[in-house]
């Protein structure tokens, strides 16, 4: 019979008898295949055309959600609602960061950012992509 | 069910030993599903979808009139409503409703009501919108903030992040993202809104009528392409994480929940006392893991960072939330309150500091003054022809009817539980009203900031009522509350379109204008339509003489005071002038001629009703 908690009492979170569902694998999948190919296509200078409107959705897709997903995968007590919802808010959170950043900084370098970011969240994104619940 | 069928298949016939009693039930419980027509719900969400094409095709755009989208949809758009309302109730109302089938029909409900506009109309329709898409593309093309051209700038983080989108996608025009950005952006809210009803109402079906409900009562269009939609998000999030696996309670250090007991024996302490005590005293720690909670507060201490740059107002909004849940002891790391407090201060003394040097007056100007903040949020707005006064005589019902019910649901949820923390939750944004008129748009910021708590609150009513809710009639009842507060909400949101609707054309010659000027200045006849879709920085595209909010106010004094080179007239000016400030129709073009005929300016290019006025010599 385990002895009481050494860190003190804890009261009981309804959150945490949630549980996510297959999803959490193909996820970080898809993140990671729009955050390469808006590199790809950046690296390929693609600029208008149906091939620019797919670059804009790949950047987009990714920057809005993909940083955010490598952190809150990590989160594996969490419901889908709550992880997608961190999930974007962080990507927010980051996105507006990074760009003000660049801005009061003087080093406006929006595809570097871009690469930067996508090899950054690459790691965390295949993990979530093996281990996922 | 489970328990039905199996007692059913108990007295199986075909029970006799040849076949394992777990595969008769198998097969019972398949029958069931079948009979249960699981295929229906889904089939009424594509037929929904279906009815949109032909709704956009049929949707008569130039017969718009006061009473704004409503009076010109199709039937095949009410139809995408009822049958998208009927798919959600259908499949709420089964036995066991499907989760991952209510994530796709809540987004079909979205895409056939706040995304109605998307689909029948060619652009995006707030003008506001497309000032922000031009603020994006200033720094997109020189990669700084400009200062002395809009007070926004000093919190540009969503200009920011979006200009570092579209830099980064080969600098491509954000149109599409405009026009598509609502439903999306509903979309989003609708998650955080499930995300904070489930851990506090429980059970399977509350959290989604909640969801809903936030859905239909959202008239308040500010989710467009903004900054205040894009800092809602970050405050759902926050709220997800302090109302989820951030919730706790006080309670004795034996883990006992309630307020701490005296000591055995000693005397009753008198009540200030015993309040202070509750509120020094520490929580319980939540029974996540600590690395699990480790992330959520750095998460959260994340978004409070992140929500300063982004918008003026969702800062304070959250902080009194915070501020209600932490003196309540209600959730797992109240210092965080703190550090919002620090970022709000160091961001208004650096990084806003072009507002406060040259603008402090429109932030403090209002402080204190309810009853004239009041005035410019409600009574002012009442204006305009008969249509007008309907859709704005729908929305104040729809905001006082979701109060009305909330405070019901306020009630029976102290009368289950004690529990005050919801309503003060939602209403602690109304505090806003004391410090900001903010431009009039006050109110509409508290609803939406308290909308979700709002909305929870509605299912606690809906709970309460009637005592036999599972009876077919009373679930009829709510589907059919339900399409009507859905129609009320096409109804409402489309209420201002004939003055809102842009047509790309018009944002194409906006473009095409600013792009051929050297310098000077460019004005539109009002407000509405696509203007500084560009080039914010270079050229002068805003007002600022003193009692000439648009050109029209006082079309002789306001011209010669601002000179512009370029006027811009469009179509939506016109019709803005005739619903909502009951100018006789035909104004526009008889300012035009008037402007025209005293030689100061002529007319040098016409499309469509679109005109572009240039200064005669400019």
């Amino acid at each position: 019979m385990p002895g009481p908690d050494p860190r003190g009492p804890v009261v009981a979170s309804a959150s945490s008898t949630w549980r996510s569902g297959p999803e959490r694998r193909w996820i970080p999948i898809l993140l990671l295949s729009a955050g390469v190919l808006a590199c790809v296509l950046a690296v390929a200078d693609v600029g208008s055309g149906p091939g620019g409107d797919l670059r804009l959705a790949a950047t987009a897709a990714f920057l809005l959600v993909g940083p955010g997903w490598a952190i809150t995968g990590f989160l594996r007590h969490a419901p889908a609602a709550l992880t997608w919802i961190l999930a974007v808010a962080t990507s927010t959170a980051f996105g507006a960061g990074i760009g003000l950043g660049m801005l009061q900084l003087g080093i406006w370098h929006p595809e570097a950012a871009l690469f930067l970011t996508v090899a950054l969240s690459t790691p965390p994104l295949c993990r979530h992509a093996v281990v996922a619940q | 069910m489970r328990s039905t069928e199996i007692a059913r298949t108990a007295q199986d016939p075909r029970d006799t030993g040849t076949f394992p009693r777990i595969l008769v039930t198998k097969l019972s419980d398949r029958r069931a599903w079948k009979r249960s027509r699981p295929w229906l719900p889904v089939g009424l969400a594509v037929l929904a979808v279906a009815m949109l094409p032909l709704a956009a095709a049929h949707t008569d755009l130039a017969a718009l009139t006061g009473l704004g989208l409503g009076a010109v949809l199709p039937v095949w758009a009410w139809l995408a409503v009822l049958l998208a309302v009927s798919a959600c109730a259908l499949e709420i109302g089964r036995p066991r409703p499907r989760m991952r089938v209510l994530t796709g029909l809540t987004g079909v409900l979205v895409l056939c009501t706040t995304g109605i506009p998307s689909m029948v109309e060619p652009a995006a329709r707030i003008p506001t919108a497309w000032v922000h898409l031009g603020m994006v593309n200033e720094i997109a093309t020189t990669g700084a903030i400009p200062s002395g051209v809009d007070s926004r700038f000093s919190w540009a983080g969503f200009f920011a992040q979006w200009a570092w989108i579209q830099d980064a996608a080969g600098g491509q025009q954000l149109d599409t993202v405009l026009r598509w950005a609502p439903p999306v952006i509903v979309a989003i809210w609708a998650t955080g809104v499930y995300a904070i009803a489930r851990p506090v109402l429980g059970g399977t079906r509350g959290p989604w009528v909640a969801t809903w409900l936030f859905c239909g009562f959202n008239w308040i269009e500010q989710d467009y392409f903004s900054p205040q939609a894009t800092a809602f998000v970050l405050m759902l999030a926050t709220l997800a994480c302090v109302l989820g696996p951030l919730a706790t309670r006080r309670g004795e250090p034996a883990g006992q929940d309630g307020w701490p007991l005296p000591s055995s024996g000693s005397g009753p302490l008198p009540q200030l006392r015993r309040a202070t005590v509750a509120v020094l005293t520490p929580p319980l720690r939540p029974a996540w893991p600590p690395r699990q909670m480790l992330i959520l507060l750095g998460l959260c201490s994340l978004f409070m960072l992140a929500v300063v740059p982004l918008h003026q107002l969702t800062p304070f909004a959250l902080g009194a939330q915070l501020f209600v849940l932490a003196v309540a002891g209600r959730f797992w790391g109240r210092r965080m309150l703190v550090l919002l407090v620090l970022a709000e201060l160091t961001w208004f003394v650096v990084g806003a500091r072009e507002f406060w040097t040259s603008q402090l007056s429109l932030a403090t100007g209002d402080v204190g003054d309810v009853g004239g903040s009041l005035t410019s949020a409600l009574v002012a707005r009442l204006t305009g022809d008969a249509g007008q006064l309907i859709v704005k005589a729908f929305r104040v019902a729809l905001a006082l009817g979701v109060w009305i019910l909330a405070l019901v649901g306020a009630r029976a949820r102290w009368r289950r539980q004690r529990d005050l923390i919801l309503p003060l939750l939602a209403f602690a944004p109304v505090t806003l009203v004391a410090l900001q008129s903010y431009g009039g748009e006050i109110l509409l910021r508290v609803l939406l900031y308290g909308l979700p708590l709002l909305a929870v609150l509605c299912v606690e009513a809906l709970r309460a009522w009637p005592p036999r809710r599972d009876s077919a009639a009373s679930r009829r009842v709510l589907a059919a509350g339900m399409a009507t507060l859905f129609a009320s909400l096409v109804l409402i949101r489309g209420g201002n379109d004939a003055y809102l609707l842009v047509r790309p054309a018009e944002v194409a010659l906006a473009r095409q204008v600013v792009a051929a000027m050297p310098e000077g200045k460019v004005l539109g006849l009002t407000e509405q339509g696509p203007l500084r879709v560009s080039r914010l920085g270079e050229i002068t595209q805003a007002i600022s003489t003193p009692g000439c909010d648009t050109l029209a106010t006082d079309l002789d004094r306001c011209v010669a005071a601002e000179a512009p080179e370029i006027i811009l007239v469009f179509p939506t000016m016109a019709a803005e002038g005739v619903v909502l400030d009951g100018k006789p129709p035909g104004w526009a073009a008889r300012d035009v001629a008037r402007l025209v005929a005293d030689g100061g300016y002529e007319v040098s290019h016409q499309q469509g009703a679109s005109l572009v006025l240039r200064k005669v010599g400019g």
